[in-house]
């Protein structure tokens, strides 16, 4: 058995309207081992949501899968039937949302709805599930008497805190966590992180996927990160080396877009131009009308993906063959 | 004495909070803003920085006289804005604009972007041609870095990305030639990539037009950047106010500093995984309705005492145009 628990390669997701079609996710591939947190990060239109709903096979319409494997312990999600991959949801893959509020039965009190979530999934008494959603409670730090609680009387921060309880109902292998603070104040924030961050070291057999529009929300949690552009995969590597030693320039200069509140003399810069319209994306590189190094053949071609340094891989025509950075990225040229 | 743009005395507002059924009595009110003092300079960047529900917007919308006092006091270069005539009411409204957080909908989305920024001159009779009014609007729209303004002009809201909708709302304000501008989370809803070219904007027409800003904003990276000095405010009191060098970089209030312990950082070298964290503090803001007796912070404070309990600590001067309301400020200040 290998180590790898989420396989995904070459996986394409459209979203096909009326008058276009919107290639939210257009050949991604990327693994995500046991334990390991993967930090998927980009901006609004990037695509990075559309990748955690497609792994749940639960896209919003008019989404669809058009082709590629996301396997899943070796078992290739896209081939199972309705009801085979109901039970993997929530059972291997459960999903912690941005707006808890909308997550829960506003009419169920949270205790039993944890409680529901194990009974659909684990032929057990219910005495052991009640048992089961009060110790998840306890881990999660929301007091016991929060089981009788219905979902508008927990504050934002303990309605995520028991959403992820309930992600973590069925002992999922990986949870996706989508924007997960991102409507949270920055207090209630890290205590929510740092309480994911325990989680992960605590059991053993978690591996996460947490996507976000913020690096530095993303950097405290992951082990590698995964930057995302336009549909596409630009670059991706450990944590420290992304942020470190970034290779792409679109990673270069999203890096440098974050405002560094330790420095006494705070430098950060905006990227030219702005995201592409997925309707009608550029040609070749679909960073290349921002890119401030694009040359020739980044109009023309699709870079292809390589490991540009150990463990570190870069979709970019300045690494190939007759590229300016073929012999390595020149330092802080920016 | 300095040129003072605004003056804040005492300003309180609170909201009736609404009653439950069958609740008897009342009288229970929303401390919004509780007893706020501060002035802004002419030319400054002054910035309330806090979590949300902490009153920073609230301020704002009362600067500019969108909402009713409760009490205290706002002077607009000396005149108090909530008596004025409503002659001079209109020409405060030209003088005091605002930019508010969402483009998408602070614009209107049926009107183009010529008609956005000609109705403002219209309403307030700024020009008295047509020819006046495509000057103003060509000049306005190259002073917010949009290069071929006539493209721009016949497009609708829904065209733009939000970057350029960003610098209409900015334009919008502008065109009006005000001398004080509340700008209300301005970059919040705009992508990382291109909030700090809005910010160099704002920077660069306070130097070139000679504008006064209040900057409201949770995000406190982005007010060290952007602001001259910032108030930090907890519950509708400030509980910190100073230059943003020293309030942001070096808090001395423990709320600000745990403010900035929690936040998430990519200096690499200070960077720790999550679980390492220290805990920050625990809970969560209290009601607005229930505001603890004392330091309203006191039941979060790591350090509060029996004195924190009983005595709401007022703001002191710890340095120079540095003042902090805790009891024991200056012991924390040592301690980081």
């Amino acid at each position: 058995m290998t180590d790898l628990l989420l396989d995904v390669k070459d996986l394409r997701a459209y979203y096909c309207l009326p008058s276009s079609t919107v290639k939210a996710i257009d050949g991604v591939s990327f693994g995500i081992s046991r334990t390991e947190a993967l930090g998927i990060i980009g901006e609004s239109g990037s695509g990075k949501s559309t990748i955690g709903w497609a792994i749940l096979r639960a896209l919003p319409n008019p989404g669809k899968i058009v082709s590629g494997e996301i396997r899943l312990d070796g078992r290739n999600l896209l081939e199972l039937d309705r009801e085979e991959m109901r039970k993997i949801r929530w059972k291997e893959i459960a999903m912690v949302t941005q707006s808890a509020m909308s997550s829960f039965d506003p009419l169920m009190r949270i205790g039993d709805q944890i409680t529901e979530a194990v009974l659909v999934h684990e032929d057990i008494p219910q005495e052991d599930a009640i048992r089961r959603a009060k110790e998840l409670l306890e881990k999660v730090s929301l007091e016991p008497s929060r089981f009788r609680s219905y979902p508008h009387e927990l504050s934002g921060g303990m309605r995520q805190r028991a959403m992820i309880a309930m992600a973590l109902a069925c002992k999922p292998k990986l949870v996706i966590a989508d924007e997960p603070t991102t409507a949270l104040d920055v207090i209630v924030q890290a205590q929510i992180l740092k309480l994911m961050d325990n989680l992960k070291s605590e059991l053993k057999s978690l591996s996460i996927m947490f996507i976000s529009h913020d690096l530095s929300v993303v950097a405290g949690i992951s082990d590698k990160i995964l930057v995302v552009y336009g549909g596409k995969m630009m670059e991706y590597g450990a944590t420290n080396e992304i942020i470190k030693n970034p290779l792409h320039p679109y990673t270069i200069d999203f890096v440098n877009a974050f405002p560094n509140i330790g420095e006494t003399n705070m430098s950060f810069e905006s990227i030219p131009g702005n995201p592409p319209d997925m309707r009608t994306p550029p040609s070749g590189c679909v960073f290349h009308p921002r890119c401030k190094y694009a040359w020739a053949k980044c109009t023309e071609a699709v870079p292809s993906w390589r490991e540009v340094e150990k463990d570190h891989f870069v979709a970019c025509h300045l690494y190939e063959v007759g590229g300016a950075w073929e012999h390595g990225r020149p330092h802080h040229s920016s | 004495m300095e040129d003072l743009i605004i003056r804040v005395e005492q300003l309180r507002k609170w909201f009736p909070a609404k009653k439950r059924l069958l609740e008897r009595g009342g009288g229970n009110w929303v401390r919004a803003v509780d007893d706020v003092d501060f002035n802004i300079s002419k030319g400054e960047i002054f910035g309330l920085v806090g979590e949300s529900g902490c009153g920073k917007t609230t301020t704002g919308r009362l600067i500019l006289a969108l909402e009713d006092k409760t009490g205290g006091n706002i002077y607009y270069k000396n005149q108090e804005i909530f008596v004025l005539k409503k002659r001079n009411q209109k020409e405060l409204r030209r003088a005091m604009q605002v930019i508010f957080q969402n483009p998408y909908e602070s614009l209107e989305s049926r009107l183009s972007i010529r008609q956005l920024l000609s109705e403002p001159l219209s309403v307030h009779k700024m020009a008295s041609s047509e020819s006046e009014i495509r000057s103003k609007i060509k000049g306005i729209l190259s002073e917010v870095d949009i290069a071929e303004p006539d493209e721009f002009l016949e497009k609708h809201p829904f065209e733009l990305s939000g970057g350029q909708l960003q610098r209409i709302a900015i334009a919008r304000a502008l065109i009006l030639e005000p001398d004080f501008v509340f700008a209300d989370e301005p970059v919040s809803m705009l992508d990382v990539s291109i909030r700090a070219g809005i910010l160099k904007l704002l920077l660069k027409l306070r130097e070139k037009l000679g504008l006064t800003y209040l900057f409201v904003t949770h995000d406190l990276a982005i007010s060290k950047f952007t602001c001259d000095r910032v108030a930090v405010m907890y519950l509708g009191k400030i509980v910190e106010i100073g230059p943003s060098q020293e309030v942001l970089g070096r808090p001395l209030h423990p709320y600000a500093q745990a403010l900035r312990t929690a936040l998430p950082t990519l200096d690499t070298d200070k960077r720790k995984n999550y679980r390492q964290l220290p805990d920050v503090i625990g809970g969560e803001i209290p009601n607005a309705i229930d505001i603890p007796l004392g330091c309203r912070f006191h039941p979060r404070c790591p350090y509060a005492t029996e004195l924190c309990k009983e005595k709401e600590p007022d703001l002191r001067e710890l340095k120079k145009r540095h003042y902090v309301a805790c009891h024991y400020a200056e012991d924390l200040g040592l301690k980081h």
